[in-house]
């Protein structure tokens, strides 16, 4: 690259500097994107703890049909079945509307 | 200063650094937006010590950089193939030729040490004279005019070295 080049290129960029257009609603555009609510991961946390007390369940399930020790199972299943509850205690998400209104 | 009016006192600036720096000028915008995002994020954690024209200029950079890292890896176009006859002569649009070089400047610029990236975006991309950045910077003018010449210097031996690999 030839000396020149450099330099005039950098000059170009100061003179081109005042002249800088800024697209019209563009301090809005920013305005809406700071106050925009943060989103909560909240999939995630859900799925690894349904996964978490379905296995209890299903293990208490398991221990109930293999073996004697009945009691054990039922506490097993029990804490299994109070976890899924405390995840969703009125079933806010699995409400089902068979109307179209 | 509410934040409305510190986004427009500076997005100027922004959008003239960002023009000059990013990978991509259809991302100049968004680039732009990305910036003052972060400006509002940081803002509580500001401190003073630099001057607010600084600081949002350097998270300019910052913002480019990133877009860059992001940006997929391109094929020079200066590379040729050991055993390829030499090109014939071409006419090349001075469009291009500009858009050619303000992407090599940009690329030699992230190569350049923080100071020297940051006076040298502040006076040829934002415009800004040496008085107002020997003030945001807080050292005497003569350092300005002194740090200007030497990122000039550096960039220019950069751009060298990577055209003459």
């Amino acid at each position: 690259m030839a000396p020149d080049d450099l330099d005039g290129y950098l000059e170009r960029a100061r003179t081109g500097s005042a002249s800088t257009s800024v697209p019209a609603g563009f301090t809005d555009r920013v305005m809406r994107a700071v106050h925009a609510p943060a989103r909560r991961p909240v999939a995630f946390d859900f799925m690894s703890s349904a996964v978490a007390s379905g296995a209890l369940v299903g293990t208490g399930g398991l221990l109930w049909l293999g073996s004697d020790n009945i009691i054990a199972a039922a506490v097993v299943m029990a804490v299994g079945l109070l976890w899924m509850w405390l995840d969703d205690p009125f079933s806010a998400e699995m409400t089902i509307r068979l109307t179209p209104w | 200063m509410a934040f409305r009016e510190l986004v427009d006192q500076y997005k100027r600036m922004v959008f003239a650094v960002i023009a000059r720096s990013a990978p991509d000028r259809s991302l100049v915008e968004d680039l732009a937006q990305d910036v003052f995002v972060r400006v509002h994020r940081g803002l509580r954690s500001f401190r003073g010590d630099a001057r607010l024209s600084t600081w949002i200029c350097r998270i300019a950079m910052n913002v480019c950089a990133d877009a860059r890292q992001r940006a997929p890896r391109e094929v020079s176009l200066d590379a040729v193939p050991a055993g390829a006859p030499p090109p014939a002569a071409v006419v090349v649009d001075p469009a291009f030729a500009e858009l050619e070089l303000r992407d090599r400047v940009a690329k030699a610029m992230m190569r350049l040490p923080e100071r020297s990236q940051l006076v040298l975006s502040m006076h040829y991309f934002a415009g800004r004279g040496y008085e107002e950045i020997a003030a945001a910077l807080e050292v005497p003018l003569g350092t300005v005019k002194t740090h200007i010449h030497r990122a000039k210097q550096e960039l220019r031996e950069i751009l060298e070295d990577s055209h003459g690999a």
